[in-house]
C-alpha cells in the first residue's frame, strides 16, 4: 500500500497534537502527503524519528515564501505539505531550533487562522440550523403529520436541535481558549492548553449526526443498514471498483492521478448511496391509518412507505394530464403550488382527480420534487377540498395524493366521474 | 472589554524592532540580533514571519524595498513610539529592583 488516509478531527489551531501525531505516523514510515478535508493522505517512506512544526498562513491559498522557505532550509526544517492555513515542515536533526520561538506570535497566527477557517463555516453552518428549527417549529404546528410520523419526526427534530447545540460548542470552546491564552499572555504567562478533547468529541459528534441524517432518511431497516455500511466501508469499496480506471487515469495523468481516483472514489460512494435512497424497497409499512380530523370527520388514510420516484409521481408532474396548477404561496423556505391532475381510470372508467401539493426549494428541483416536507401543507389542502362542493355528497370522492418523509400518502374513496372531477376541480380553483 | 493587541511585548518583539531602527531583510534582522545578544535571544524563521506580517499590519514598520528574494523594512514613528513606551517601562522595572534590592535612590531625573 502506497498511501493511506487517515481522517484527522484535529482542530487547526491544535499544533502540538497535529506535530505529535506526524510524528507517530513517521515513526511508522509514514510522510503527510496532502489534505482533503478531515482525511489525511500519507504516503509510505522509510520509518523516521523526526520531528514536525507548523507554520500557520493568513489564509488557504497563501503560500509560504520562498524567502522563508529558505530560512527553514538554512535552520534544518524541509517543507512536507501544506494543509489549508497550515505549512508542515519537517527535520530529522534533533537539536534543530525551533521554527517558532514565541509563544505570543504563534498564538495570533493561530487566532488569525482559526478566523479564517471556522468563521464562514461556523456562521453557515449557524444559518442552516436556524432555518431547520424554524422547519422544524412550523411542522410542529401540523398535529396530522406529526402524529403519522411520530417516530421520524422525534428523531428528526432531535438531530436538528442537536446540530446547533454542537455548533455552539464548538465555538464556545475556541472562543474561550482565545479569551483565556490572550489574557494570560498579557499577563505574561503561556498559551492556555488547546481543548483537544472538547474539539475532538464535537468533531466526531457532529460527524455521527450528519451520518444519522443521511441513515435515517432511508424508508425502510434494511436500507438503514445498508447506507450505514455504505458510509462505512463504501471509499474503499469505491476504491477498489474504480481501481482500473484509477490505473489508466494515473498512465495518462500522473499529476493529478491521486485526486482524480479519490474523486472516482467519492462519486461512486456518492451513486451507490443515492441508488440505494431511490430504489424501491419493500412496501412492509403501508397499510390504513385512520385519521382524524380537527371537525371530527374520521378519514383512512392510505401510507406507502414506497420512495418518491418520478415513476411514483410521474402521472403528477405530467404537464399533459395537469388540469390546472395555482401558486399558493410561500411556506417556510418553499414555494408551495396546489396542482390538479388527471389521474388511472378506474375499473369503473371513472377518471380520478388527484390534488396534489407541489413544493419546490429551488428551480432545480421543479421536476424532481414532490418535496418532503409536502405534508406540511396536507392541512390546509385538506380544508380546501373539504369545504369545495364537489366533496363526496353526492357519492364522488377525491383523491389525494402528497408525500411526507418516505410516505406518500393519499385520502381515497370512491372514483368520481371524470366531467365532474373536472367542473368540481376547476370550480374549487375558481372559488379561490 | 478586549485589551489591546501587544500590550505585553515578548523579547522577540522587542529586539525585532529594535533591530529594525535601520533598514534591513529579515536575514539582517537575524544577524543583527546574533551580534547585539551574542545568541541570547533567538528568533525562529517562523516567529519572524510572522512577527514582521504582524507589525506590518499593526503599522509598526513598513517595506522600503526589496532585492530579489530580499524585502526590507523599517520602524516607522508609530513602531518608534511603542519601542520607547517599552524602553521606559523596563528602565522603570530596573529601577524598581534595584530600589527594592539593593536600597538605590533614582531621581526621577535619571529615567
Amino acid at each position: 500500500m502506497k498511501y493511506k488516509y487517515i481522517p484527522c478531527l484535529y482542530s487547526v489551531g491544535d499544533h502540538d497534537a497535529i506535530c505529535r501525531m506526524l510524528e507517530k505516523q513517521a515513526a511508522k514510515g509514514w510522510l503527510p502527503k496532502n489534505t482533503e478535508g478531515i482525511v489525511w493522505i500519507f504516503e509510505r517512506c522509510g520509518k523516521e524519528n523526526l520531528r514536525f512544526q507548523i507554520l500557520y498562513a493568513d489564509d488557504q491559498k497563501e503560500t509560504v515564501p520562498e524567502k522563508y522557505l529558505d530560512s527553514c532550509k538554512e535552520a534544518g526544517w524541509d517543507y512536507v505539505c501544506p494543509c489549508g492555513i497550515m505549512k508542515i515542515f519537517k527535520t530529522s536533526d534533533p537539536n534543530a531550533p525551533d521554527l517558532n520561538t514565541d509563544e505570543a506570535v504563534s498564538f495570533y497566527a493561530i487566532k488569525n487562522g482559526l478566523k479564517s477557517i471556522y468563521l464562514k463555516p461556523l456562521m453557515a453552518f449557524a444559518l442552516i440550523s436556524l432555518l431547520l428549527i424554524r422547519n422544524m417549529l412550523v411542522s410542529c404546528k401540523y398535529v396530522f403529520f406529526s402524529s403519522i410520523s411520530r417516530n421520524s419526526f422525534i428523531l428528526s427534530s432531535a438531530l436538528v436541535l442537536m446540530l446547533p447545540v454542537f455548533i455552539l460548542l464548538f465555538a464556545l470552546s475556541l472562543v474561550l481558549w482565545v479569551k483565556r491564552s490572550e489574557r494570560r499572555l498579557n499577563n505574561g504567562f503561556s498559551c492556555a492548553p488547546f481543548p483537544t478533547k472538547i474539539n475532538t468529541a464535537v468533531c466526531v459528534f457532529m460527524l455521527v449526526l450528519c451520518l444519522l441524517s443521511l441513515v435515517s432518511i432511508m424508508d425502510s431497516p434494511v436500507k438503514k443498514l445498508a447506507a450505514f455500511l455504505i458510509f462505512i466501508f463504501g471509499f474503499h469499496l469505491s476504491s477498489a471498483l474504480a481501481m482500473p480506471l484509477s490505473r489508466l487515469v494515473s498512465k495518462a495523468n500522473q499529476k493529478h492521478a491521486l485526486k482524480i481516483s479519490k474523486a472516482l472514489a467519492a462519486l461512486i460512494t456518492a451513486i451507490l448511496y443515492l441508488a440505494l435512497l431511490f430504489l424501491p424497497s419493500a412496501a412492509t409499512e403501508s397499510g390504513f391509518e385512520t385519521y382524524t380530523a380537527p371537525d371530527g370527520r374520521i378519514f383512512e388514510i392510505y401510507s406507502d412507505p414506497s420512495p418518491l420516484t418520478l415513476a411514483d409521481l410521474g402521472i403528477a408532474l405530467d404537464e399533459k394530464a395537469v388540469i390546472s396548477s395555482r401558486y399558493i404561496g410561500q411556506r417556510s423556505v418553499l414555494a408551495v403550488y396546489e396542482r390538479y391532475v388527471l389521474s388511472a381510470i378506474t375499473d369503473e372508467g371513472y377518471t380520478q382527480v388527484t390534488a396534489g401539493i407541489l413544493t419546490l426549494p429551488c428551480p432545480f428541483f421543479a421536476k424532481l420534487c414532490f418535496d418532503k416536507s409536502a405534508g406540511d401543507y396536507s392541512m390546509e389542502a385538506y380544508s380546501n377540498i373539504a369545504v369545495s362542493p364537489s366533496s363526496n355528497s353526492d357519492g364522488t370522492v377525491n383523491t389525494f395524493l402528497y408525500r411526507r418523509g418516505s410516505y406518500v400518502i393519499s385520502f381515497s374513496g370512491a372514483a368520481i366521474d371524470c366531467q365532474k372531477a373536472l367542473a368540481a376541480a376547476e370550480s374549487l380553483i375558481l372559488s379561490k | 472589554m478586549p485589551r489591546e493587541k501587544f500590550q505585553y511585548f515578548t523579547d522577540q518583539m522587542y529586539y525585532t524592532l529594535l533591530c529594525l531602527t535601520e533598514r534591513g531583510c529579515g536575514a539582517d534582522i537575524t544577524e543583527r540580533l546574533k551580534n547585539l545578544t551574542g545568541g541570547r535571544i533567538v528568533i525562529g524563521p517562523g516567529t519572524l514571519y510572522h512577527l514582521l506580517e504582524l507589525f506590518l499590519k499593526e503599522g509598526f514598520i513598513i517595506k522600503t524595498g526589496t532585492d530579489g528574494r530580499r524585502i526590507y523594512y523599517i520602524l516607522t514613528s508609530l513602531g518608534r513610539k511603542r519601542l520607547e513606551e517599552e524602553y521606559q517601562k523596563l528602565r522603570l522595572m530596573a529601577r524598581d529592583y534595584e530600589i527594592c534590592l539593593f536600597g538605590k535612590e533614582v531621581s526621577h531625573n535619571e529615567i
